[in-house]
Order: C-alpha cells, then structure tokens, then sequence
C-alpha cells in the first residue's frame, strides 16, 4: 500500500518535470529529449516490476557521461541553451535518485527552475498561461509530497487558493520592485534566427519573407490613419548594385538637421525584435527616436542590433522632402561593368527618345503594363543576367524584381535610383486603435531623383498589380499563389471568424507586451512620477518600500481573514422543511409550544383532528428519522421536502 | 519591556507553569520558522531574481514574484493548521518498569480539517495525522519507561510543516503529563505472612489453600513440589502444579520488614510480583511498606492501590 502510494508521487514528479521541459523539446538537441525520457520511463517500469535498479556507481558514471555528452554537443560553451541542456540530462537521472523527502523537494526545486528557464526564450501570453499551469501542478506535487495521504483533488484547489492569495502581492512586487538600468554581469546573449530584412535583396528575398505572417511591428496612430498609398514603412536602402543583388552602401552620412515637416502624421511603433540595426518608420521620417540616429537617405539605424521588442514614438511627414542631389549620391547611378546588355540597350534607347526623365520612367512603367508580366510569388529561378531574364524571357516575379529591374533600367537611362526595402499597408486591428503590420506586407520599391522634385518615389509593382498597394498583398497575388501559402484561406468563409479571433488574441497579446513585457526602469520611474514619488532623491525608494510593504499587509491581512473565517454552516434543510411544516399547522390553529418533541406533537394534532392523522404521523416519523436518526439518506430527504410542500391540512376536518 | 523579558525568562526556566488541558493553541504559543528547505528555496529564488535582473526578463520577475508570494501565504496556511487546534486531555495507562507507556491525546479541531499534524514528547515518540474537523481524534505516543516512579514525558511539541514544507509552525506545551511506572515484577519467593488482625469472621473468603483441588496452573518456581501434577508431567505436558482452595479465613500481609534482600528497589520489585501472584490467585492480601500500610482486600482496583503504592515508594 505504501509502496503504491510512493510510485504515484514518483509518476506525479515526473509528469511536472516533464510539463515543464516540453516547451524546450524542440530547442533541446533530438538526444537530450529521448534520454530524459527512456530513464523516466525505465525508472517507473523498473518500480512497478520490480527490475534492475541502477546502483550509485551506475548513477555516477551516467551523471557524469550524460553532462559530457551534454557539454559536448553544444561545443562545450557557456550559455543558455547548454545550461537547458545540461539541466535536462540531469533531471532525465534525477528520478533515479529520489529516495527521501529531501530528494523529492530538491527536485521540484528544479522544476521551478526548468520553468524559468522557458521564460528566457519566449515571453509570450500563452508561455505566462503555461507558466501559471505549470506553477500551479507544480504546487500541487509539491503539497502532496507534504502530505501524501491527501487526495489530490484537494491538493489542487488549495494550490490554487494560495496561488489565488498571492497574486495581488505578486502584482505589488512586480510594479514596485526596484529595477534598474543595464545588467549586473554580461551574458552572452542568444541569437535565434528571426525572421525580417536582410541588408542584402536578391531576387526571391523578400518573396520569401512574405510567407511568414509573423508580426513585424504594431504601430498607433495619434490622429488619422494615413491613406495606403502612403503607407510605405521606410526601411533599409540599397544603393549598390552588385549584378546579382542589391546591398547597403555604407558610407551614407548622417543626417544632422530634421525635416521641417509639411504634413506630420505621429505614431508610436512597437517593432518587434529581428536582429538587424534598422528601425522602420512610415516615409519620411522627421527626426531619429532616442535610440538611432538617421541616415540622410532618411534611414533609422539603431545604436544596437535590436533584440527586444522596442518602442519609440516618432513623426513622419508624408510630403517627400525636395532635395539636391549630393555629391556622394551619384553612387545612385553607378552599375557594374557588365552583365544584362539587353536591359541596358533598352534603356539607353528610351533615354535617347525622351527628353525629360519623367518620360523615361513613364516607358519602363508602361513596359511592364503592355507586356504581360505577372505579379507571383513563385517567379523562376534567375541565373546570371537576371534582369535581363526577368524583363525579356519569364517576365513573372515579385516586387523585389520589379524594383530591381526598373532601378537598373533607370541608371542605365542615367538617372539616379536606389531601392527602397520596407513594408507596404497593414491591418487595423479593430478591436484595438492600432495597425499591424507583418512580415508577409514587406516590399520594395524605387526613389528616383528628378531635378524638379528631388527623390520621388516610383512602384514599379503597381504597374503589374495596382491591388497591391490598395488592397494589400492577397489581393494582388493570382487565388493558387495564395492558397498555396496561406492555409487559412483554404477555410472560406470560417477565415472570416478565424481572422476576427486573430485580431482580439493581437489585441491582448499587445496589451500584455506593453503593460507587462515593457515595464522597464523607465516605465517604472513615469509610473512613479505619476503617484508623485521622484526615484531618484532618497525619498523615492524608502517611500516605494513602505507602500509595498503596507500593500502586501493588507492583502496578507485579507488571505489571513479568507482562510480562518468560520465555513458558513451548513443550512440544515431538514429543520427548514419541519419549520415551514409547524407553520402550516400552525395555520390551523395547532401551534406547537415550544417545548414539545416531535412525538408528543404528533398525539397533540392526531387528537384534536384525526383526519390528519395519516399524513402527520407520516412527516413526523420522516422528520424524526432524518433528524435524530442515523443520517437519512438523500432520498428520504426528498421524500421528506416533498411531503411537506404538499401538506395542506384544511381549517375544519372534513 | 519588563514584561517582555519575564516572559522570555519563564520560556527557558525549568519552572514554568504547567500548561493546562483543555488547552487551544494560539497566536501567543505558535513560532513559525522556515524550514531547511524553506531557506533552500530562498536560494532558488534568489537565484530566479538575479537571472530575471540579469536578462531584464519581466516574464522571469512574474514568475520569481509569483513563487515569492506563495511562499509568503503559505506561512498563513501554516499557521492556520495549527491554529485552534485543541488538547482537551491527556492520559497514560500505568505501566511496568521497561514497558511503553504510551500517552493518549483527545484532539479537536474545530472549523475546518488539519492536514499532517506532528506531536511529539520530548522524551518519547513522535505520532501525527489528518485531524478531521469537529471530531475526537486520537493521538497514541509512546514513550519508554526505564525507572519505577512516575514518568515524565517531557513537553508536547506540536508542529506542522503542511502544505509546502517551506516553513513549519511549532508549539510546544509544558503539560502535567505522568506515567505512573509500577517496579519490574522479578521472581520471588512467595513469603506471605498471615495477617493476624484478621478476625475469623471476615476472612471467610476463597483463597489457596489444601481443602478442594480446583485445577492445574502452569509451574512457577516457588511452588511446592508435593503440588507438582506429576500425571500430567509423565503424560509429558510439562509442569503444572496443582491448585487447591481452602476457606482458610485469614487473609495474607505482603511485609517490607520480612524480606532479607537490602536493595529497595529489588525488594519493590519482589514485593511487585506478589502483589501481582497474590492478586491472581484471588488472595486477600494486605500491603505493608514503611510509612504506609495497605490493608487486605482483594480485587483489581485493590492491586492498583498496592502497585501505586509501591511505584510512589520513597517519594
């Protein structure tokens, strides 16, 4: 009996340990999983049938072959996903191990700390749901570990109650507990391969990126939301072409002065994080947040590779900017020396007819229209004269095509163009004031300098799919193209109810990034600042402490009330019912004083009215057998509810 | 402040009041420290709290915040399950010297259900249990017995560690608990004196004597041979001696001064096992120690009388 009662705490130690490293198994080397989960396995097998238990010579050398084994794989560096690993391999054995009670709470110890461990890679809503479940099973185990003979059921709800009771006080420590600026020691940071721009566009680069439907950044409109043709998200420019693909330049000055803005659109944009040094910001930016600093090709460039989610307000002015080309712009006109002759005798060709450059740009664009070129994002592969291939033999691509062959046409015409990479649109979301904008919006374009207006913004794309930039991008895609990348819109018409869910779960999900996930030291001192506390003097922190401290009395206090009030007494139905049946009686005129039993009540009414004899005695014997006897069970009671609500004695005997 | 450090004083001195039953424990007699564990986990939290610093991960500060603050409760829930919790008596059969006396506790909770609650005597064994609430509930510890006299079992510690482990609540209560502890019987010649204050008249009671053979008792060392079943020997069923009642009317005295042994202790256990022989062969049999006489009677509650008289021997 005991022996069984033992293999289901150690069944129940292992379900939480196993809960709490599944969010890592995908991460985790394809070993680590597999070895965690053979020695479980083995372990209770070996209980319940009584096989080979490994001794501690056997547990040594595996503890110690599995950490090598472990250090081995991830290349014996130091760092987070090794520390996981190694953590994983040793819980796999852990369970080998447990004998006493020690054993069992060092061991969800670990389970904790496996559960922080998954915080670190993803800090999601639904990893704090999988958090808060996990913390909650773990507590449970945790108190039957304690008390063994409890059942579990209990376990759970009183886990639940303190997990319940120490939320308010969980609240208090995380808004109030001092943060601070910078780490205390330097960590290797890791770097997870994150979808978004890459400072080079070849051709099929951004038609990939658009598979994806990850967020790229949610931005808040303080006033109107601009029209969509002017939603063009700025991104990276790319200024040198390399007869393959297009890249950055780097010397590209800064820009010291601000635009003095014609028509300002303000936002806030949270940009989510994509391991690159460019910030997105709608066209034209004014100024540079905080972080960055701007390019003059009105670039934002971080002053670090962005790995945390960021937010910054910023202002842009719609209205491009008239400018002279510089000198260091001509790099605009520069090609390679050879490669695509077709292409480029084509548009010496245009240039030598045309006498304004507007004219020029009016036939590249009028070349994509009359030639059947069609707008996918599943273009054949391009080999080494691709903009020749592109323009004169398969004619289908997406826009990193377009962009790249009409800005390679217009330098061969000898005007100035440089592609612009970004995003295109965005949705609103409806259930909250804000747009989001995905991977799958990312596009590219070209600015062409113009002597009259400066750079100016050409889209070669809507020349090919003017739905594009109206629209968005699955109006413009060909109806297979779409299906065959977005599964979702197999679905018809449930894709309606299932985009509507989409945008209430990004509503909360944004919620809970900016309230929870971006409180920060900064947010921490404007939230302070607001109750009138100043961090910063002394004052600050002594005041800080004693409001939590007295927030977390109160509700300590309040717990303390909850779980030591006296159970509400059970309502005793019986003698309810019995009540409601003296009433009735006495009705009639046959009140029972106060001192008389049951018994001697019953003789009292039989005597004085013998017609009721049958259904009193009745009640009275029920009442009599539920009340003093062995507790009646649950259908006497009902037989007994029911006589009394139908008992009607009449006022005169019949 | 005087106060204060009397109270301090009573708790270490060896002359505290006793505690007494019923008693209900309370805030002023429950301590709530954590445990080896509890300072354990303060390490892993510790650690959580640096990471979540460290890599500026709010998630990670929810989490550590969120296991902080449970910690934090459970002190409550701790406490509660001790809180209320009633001693309302306490009582140990007597036993003899070597022998586990073991003490019996009616507990009550009231309200609501206590989950895995300790007791333990200081100088004994440790019991615990689920108390249900509004319920008798209880608790046996034992506790060995080594000397004659009356046994102390220490204080009565009662603590609990429910739910987490993380902290345990502890009361311990100076309670009047004693054992009585009746002298080990050791073997001895059977030397009853006749009570010659007996009158004739009273003494007309059955006890062993040579008049009517009554039936077979196993051997003891002591008996007389002429009594020895030497039938029953030869059928080979081992010794037994014989046994006859006589309504010989007198009644016996179990004297201290008659017995030739200077060892107390040894002469109370000798005079222990009479009382205990006489009283099973139904004698009338009185008890004379210095300072204290028994006079003849017979029955159980008489052979307690004598026992107690020779455990409190002395004291």
């Amino acid at each position: 009996m005991k022996k069984d009662s033992e293999h289901i705490t150690i069944l129940l130690i292992t379900g939480v340990l196993l809960f709490a490293i599944l969010p890592h198994i995908s991460r985790l080397p394809f070993w680590i999983p597999v070895w965690c989960l053979s020695f479980w396995a083995y372990a209770f097998l070996a209980m319940q049938y009584q096989w080979y238990w490994p001794g501690r010579k056997i547990r040594l050398i595996l503890t110690i072959s599995g950490v090598l084994a472990g250090l081995r794989t991830y290349g014996f560096a130091i760092g987070l996903d090794a520390g996981v690993g190694v953590l994983s391999i040793l819980l796999g054995l852990k369970i080998l191990e447990i004998h006493s009670h020690r054993d069992k709470m060092v061991t969800l110890f670990l389970a904790y700390f496996v559960i922080i461990t998954n915080l670190f890679y993803s800090s999601s809503l639904v990893m704090t749901f999988y958090m808060f479940v996990s913390v909650l099973l773990s507590t449970t185990v945790i108190i039957h570990i304690n008390h063994p003979q409890g059942k579990l059921t209990g376990n759970l709800s009183l886990s639940s109650v303190i997990m319940i009771q120490a939320l308010p006080i969980m609240i208090v420590l995380f808004f109030l507990f001092p943060r601070i600026q910078g780490s205390l020691f330097a960590l290797p940071k890791k770097t997870t391969g994150r979808t978004g721009f890459s400072d080079r566009l070849t051709p099929g680069s951004i038609s990939n990126l658009v598979r994806s439907s990850d967020i790229a950044f949610r931005a808040e409109f303080k006033d109107a939301v601009p029209d969509p043709d002017k939603l063009y998200w700025r991104g990276i420019v790319f200024w040198r072409f390399t007869g393959k693909s297009w890249v950055r330049g780097k010397d590209v000055p800064r820009q010291v002065l601000p635009l003095a803005p014609n028509n300002e659109v303000e936002y806030v944009l949270t940009l989510e994080p994509h391991d690159a040094k460019w910030l997105f910001a709608l066209d034209f930016p004014v100024s540079a947040p905080e972080q960055a600093v701007m390019s003059a090709d009105h670039t934002l460039i971080a002053n670090k590779k962005i790995k945390e989610r960021i937010r910054y307000t910023i202002r842009s002015d719609t209205v491009p900017p008239v400018e002279p080309l510089k000198f260091w712009e001509t790099a605009a006109m520069d090609l390679p020396e050879q490669g695509n002759p077709m292409a480029r005798k084509l548009a010496r060709e245009w240039s030598s007819r045309a006498d304004t450059p507007e004219k020029v740009i009016e036939s590249a664009l009028n070349f994509f229209r009359k030639n059947n070129f069609v707008y996918t994002l599943n273009p054949p592969l391009l080999g080494q004269n691709s903009v020749d291939e592109f323009l004169f033999e398969y004619r289908k691509g997406y826009c990193e095509h377009y962009a790249s062959a009409f800005a390679f046409l217009m330098r061969s015409a000898n005007i100035p163009a440089r592609i612009v990479g970004g995003y295109l649109g965005g949705e609103i979301n409806p259930y909250a004031d804000y747009m989001i904008i995905r991977q799958s919006d990312a596009h590219a374009w070209v600015e062409v300098w113009l002597p009259s207006k400066g750079w100016t913004r050409v889209d070669p794309t809507s020349a090919v799919a003017p739905e594009r930039i109206e629209q968005g991008m699955t109006a413009a895609l060909p109806q297979e193209d779409i299906n065959q990348i977005f599964l979702s819109h197999r679905l018809g018409p449930i894709y309606a109810y299932w985009k509507k869910i989409g945008f209430g779960w990004d509503a909360l999900n944004n919620y809970w990034n900016q309230w929870v996930m971006g409180y920060s030291y900064l947010r921490q001192k404007a939230l302070l600042a607001k109750l009138g506390i100043n961090i910063e003097s002394w004052k600050g922190p002594v005041t800080v402490i004693l409001i939590a401290v007295c927030l977390i009395v109160v509700f300590v206090l309040l717990s303390y009330l909850w779980i030591t009030k006296k159970p509400v007494r059970k309502k005793e139905t019986v003698q309810n019912y019995y009540d409601v049946f003296c009433e009735k009686l006495e009705r009639i005129g046959l009140s029972r004083r106060p001192e008389q039993g049951p018994m001697d009540y019953a003789r009292m009414i039989t005597s004085a009215r013998q017609d009721l004899n049958r259904n009193v005695s009745e009640v009275i014997n029920l009442y009599i057998a539920l009340r003093y006897g062995r507790k009646g069970d649950e259908e006497t009671l009902k037989h007994f509810k029911i006589l009394v609500k139908h008992f009607d004695p009449p006022k005169q005997a019949a | 402040m005087k106060r204060l450090r009397l109270k301090f004083f009573n708790r270490k001195s060896k002359y505290r009041p006793y505690t007494t039953l019923p008693w209900s424990l309370s805030r002023k007699r429950i301590y709530i420290m954590p445990t080896r564990h509890g300072w354990r986990f303060l390490l892993v939290l510790v650690a959580m709290l640096i990471g979540s610093i460290n890599y500026k991960n709010n998630l990670g500060f929810l989490l550590t915040f969120l296991l902080s603050s449970m910690a934090l409760v459970s002190i409550l829930h701790t406490y509660r399950n001790l809180s209320r919790v009633q001693i309302l008596s306490a009582a140990a059969a007597p036993v003899f010297a070597g022998g586990r006396a073991v003490f019996k506790f009616l507990v009550r909770a009231e309200n609501y259900d206590r989950a895995a609650v300790f007791f333990k005597l200081v100088n004994g064994g440790e019991a615990h249990k689920d108390l249900a609430a509004g319920r008798d509930n209880w608790i046996d510890i034992s506790a060995n017995t080594e000397a004659r006299g009356i046994f102390n079992p220490g204080d009565l510690r009662i603590t609990s560690r429910y739910p987490f482990g993380l902290f345990y609540a502890w009361s311990r209560l100076h309670l009047d608990l004693h054992c009585v502890v009746f002298p080990k019987p050791i073997r001895s010649p059977f030397e009853p004196i006749p009570d010659l204050s007996s009158s004739l008249d009273e003494g007309r009671k059955n006890g062993p004597g040579v008049d009517d053979f009554q039936g077979l008792k196993s051997y003891q060392p002591g008996d007389s041979l002429q009594h020895i079943s030497w039938k029953a020997f030869s059928r080979g069923q081992g010794l037994f001696t014989k046994q006859f009642i006589g309504q010989t009317g007198a009644s016996v005295i179990l004297d201290w001064g008659v017995m030739r042994e200077a060892n107390t202790e040894r002469k109370l256990s000798w005079l222990c096992d009479m009382v205990i022989k006489a009283n099973r062969l139904n004698l009338t049999y009185g008890l004379r120690l210095p300072g204290k006489t028994i006079d003849p009677d017979r029955g159980d509650a008489h052979r307690q009388k004598c026992l107690k008289a020779l455990a409190y021997h002395g004291n």
